[in-house]
């Protein structure tokens, strides 16, 4: 860590490391889509990314709380790194559903059902919201963040169809369908990761302005 | 401290000083003159006295003064105060002692008998008798007293005077300096000489500063135009990543709008590369956006940031990749035929081959031989259609060039059905290549040997055929170098693949579009349409 006088310069760093930690998330969240398309795509570099993601949270947690002690932050600044702190836990968690859904995709040998329940296009919406989300962080942009909280409803609908298409596949299928359970873990995981999106939003929205209710 | 202020202090103290001064050494002179008065008023008296015209001296009233008469013994004889008797002797009095010796004395001092600062006046009569009258010092003090209050009345107007004088003086002095105009310090003609290099100094640099500006301001805009209309995007950035300047065509080249306003970096992309930059200053890397591939030149500038030049790599990579492909293709289509000759060839060096199979082994070294011949052919003829800028171009009769086709095929399916005088303007040698290699095609591709149709119209001429067809996934690649539908079967018809991309090659150079019609099991059409 490079010494600095200037606490507008330690939250400047602490954000760039979010950013940074979040662009981890991202990359892993596409390894996955090319995962799904059979694209090769190691489950193992997402493992890697995981680690890397949950090394950033430690590394940048850390730094948080060396700015809580070290320069008594108030009001905006506060905000700000209380923010920082539980957004790094959110982007851990997306980044540890990452993996948990690499390995539930891996379990399906018939990569067909994922397709069938909508699996990409899911992949497709959270990958839009985290990326939104980021943004919305990056360029403190209110407008953005709420359009995420709003953009869930969609993911949440994808997630309910899904499940029904699954319900309607264990009911007529003959064979029995082994894949089933993986294929509604590996939903359940993206609508999580959504919702971790939307807490990341509310975070934000509440550091830029201290508003609790959205 | 204002000019104006210091002027108007050291006057006033000035004159203040001098007329405290004056007013003391004028007091002073009052006083000394006073005091001589007193000295010879107190004098007369004692004449008067000792010429004996008062008569009893007990029953004079002198008021404040005191008179005493001292023998020359110095015991004092009478004493209109105090009593003479009590009274030490008189004789070392100062004034005694002088009048003794000059008839009349002086002295102020404090006296021992009353206690109080005395003026003393003595006289040495005829008798020897020495007469002293004195008066109290403080009767003088109350005169200089009496005058003061009109000698601070003078003082005090004299300085309000002085004050305002001053005041109004400083200011006098002061105003043409101020009154001098900075934007143009040489008009106006009441400035002090003192002034006057200054002021032209300063218009001097005025002027000189204004070119500077001028300058300055040239470069900037030369900049500021540079960078705008280059095609190659440039970001400038502090250490910590927030951006200094960016044009338009680093937004485009990342995938932002450029109305967007971007303070750091990160706002711009969360590639990795990027973070790198911020962290190291320096990176180099090629990235990918929205399908393109952009190059990322990243270099640290006098410590502070760095400069970070951003190219659209995207168009080179695709040409490199084809010319990559091309040459590949080459060295794999040339290297087949010559497989083929070195085998046969070796077999019939060994004698392994029995006299039967001589002949037949030598026509596939000979076949093999001039397919190569044809491939090279074709490779050139594509080489130079890439690499010649300008054909030498003419009016051309396509009728004429397509009779000359004919000729040299020499093949009865081929039918000209020639139902206009198409006219183009266009290189003959190109025109002929193309049509021959269309109806060469045609005939290796053919069926049943059905008839193969060379049509030319008003502006445009078509190669029909009844041959195999094409599949509409190979409709889109027929164009392409070394491509080949079905390769088995181009290995019995000789093709090499090359056919298609050079009429596609000519047709390119004159402008011309490309039509196909064909599907699979019906035949081919291919129209070549020229412009008016």
């Amino acid at each position: 860590m490079t010494f600095t006088l200037n606490i507008d310069e330690e939250i400047a760093s602490l954000k760039r490391d979010i950013v940074k930690m979040a662009s981890l998330c991202e990359k892993a969240l596409y390894g996955v889509s090319s995962l799904i398309d059979g694209e090769g795509k190691d489950i193992r570099d997402i493992q890697t990314l995981s680690d890397q993601i949950e090394k950033s949270e430690r590394e940048i947690e850390q730094e948080c709380m060396r700015v809580l002690l070290r320069r008594h932050p108030v009001a905006k600044d506060l905000r700000s790194v209380s923010a920082s702190l539980r957004i790094i836990t959110d982007l851990e968690r997306i980044g540890n559903n990452s993996l948990d859904l690499a390995e539930a995709i891996n379990y399906c040998e018939n990569r067909d059902i994922l397709h069938k329940i909508g699996l990409p296009k899911m992949i497709e919406e959270v990958s839009k919201m985290l990326s939104s989300s980021i943004d919305a962080f990056v360029m403190r942009n209110e407008e953005k963040a709420n359009n995420v909280i709003k953009e869930d409803d969609v993911l949440d609908s994808l997630f309910v169809s899904a499940k029904e298409q699954l319900i309607r596949m264990i009911k007529t299928s003959v064979d029995g369908i082994e894949e089933a359970p993986d294929a509604l873990l590996a939903a359940k995981y993206l609508e999580r990761m959504g919702d971790h999106c939307v807490n990341l939003s509310r975070q934000l929205i509440w550091s830029v302005s201290g508003d609790m209710n959205v | 401290m204002k000019l104006s202020n210091k002027l108007f202090i050291f006057t006033t103290v000035i004159v203040v000083v001098a007329v405290i001064v004056s007013a003391s050494f004028t007091v002073n002179a009052m006083y000394r003159g006073y005091e001589e008065g007193i000295a010879n008023e107190l004098l007369s008296t004692l004449r008067l006295i000792d010429s004996g015209k008062i008569g009893d001296i007990e029953s004079v009233n002198f008021g404040t003064r005191r008179f005493t008469a001292i023998d020359e013994n110095g015991n004092v004889l009478y004493d209109s105060m105090a009593d003479s008797d009590e009274m030490e002797n008189h004789l070392e009095r100062p004034e005694v002692q002088m009048a003794l010796s000059h008839m009349v004395g002086f002295d102020i001092r404090e006296s021992s008998t009353l206690l109080e600062s005395m003026f003393y006046v003595a006289m040495l009569s005829e008798d020897g008798t020495i007469l002293r009258l004195s008066e109290s010092q403080s009767s003088l003090y109350s005169f200089l007293l009496s005058s003061l209050p009109f000698i601070v009345i003078i003082l005090a107007v004299i300085i309000i005077l002085v004050l305002l004088v001053s005041h109004y003086l400083s200011r006098k002095i002061v105003e043409p300096i101020n009154r001098i105009n900075l934007d143009n310090p040489l008009e106006g003609d009441d400035l002090y000489e003192e002034l006057s290099p200054l002021v032209r100094r300063i218009d001097e640099q005025k002027g000189e500063i204004a070119e500077q500006i001028k300058l300055l301001e040239r470069d900037k805009n030369e900049l500021e135009l540079i960078v705008k209309s280059m095609k190659d995007g440039l970001i400038l950035v502090r250490s910590n990543g927030d951006i200094l300047m960016i044009n338009d065509a680093a937004k485009t080249l990342m995938g932002k709008n450029t109305g967007d306003e971007f303070r750091t970096l990160i706002e711009l992309s969360r590639e990795p590369l990027f973070f790198s930059i911020i962290e190291k200053g320096t990176a180099n890397g090629r990235i990918k956006v929205e399908g393109r591939t952009v190059e990322v030149h990243a270099e640290v500038v006098n410590g502070l940031g760095s400069a970070i030049l951003l190219f659209d790599v995207s168009d080179k990579m695709a040409l490199e990749m084809k010319e990559r492909e091309f040459i590949q293709n080459v060295s794999h289509e040339l290297k087949t035929p010559l497989t083929s000759i070195s085998g046969y060839s070796e077999l019939i060096m060994r004698d392994q081959v029995d006299k039967d199979h001589i002949k037949e082994f030598s026509s596939q070294i000979y076949n093999e031989a001039k397919r190569l011949y044809q491939l090279i052919e074709d490779i050139m003829a594509i080489s130079r259609l890439d690499e010649e800028a300008d054909v030498t171009f003419s009016d051309v009769d396509v009728n004429a060039v397509a009779k000359d086709v004919l000729d040299s095929i020499a093949n009865p399916i081929v039918k000209l059905e020639s139902n206009a005088d198409l006219r183009i303007r266009g290189n003959a040698t190109l025109i002929f290549e193309a049509i021959y290699n269309l109806v060469d095609n045609s005939i290796k591709y053919n069926r049943n040997d059905n008839p193969i149709l060379l049509q030319i119209d008003r502006d445009s001429f078509a190669v029909k055929d009844n041959g195999i067809g094409l599949s509409p996934y190979d409709r889109e690649r027929v164009f392409d170098r070394f491509y080949r539908v079905d390769k088995s079967r181009s290995r019995q018809t000789g093709g090499t693949g090359l056919g298609l991309s050079i009429v596609k090659s000519v047709a390119e150079r004159h402008g011309a579009k490309i039509e196909i019609s064909s599907s699979l099991g019906e035949g081919t059409t291919i129209r070549l349409v020229f412009p008016h």
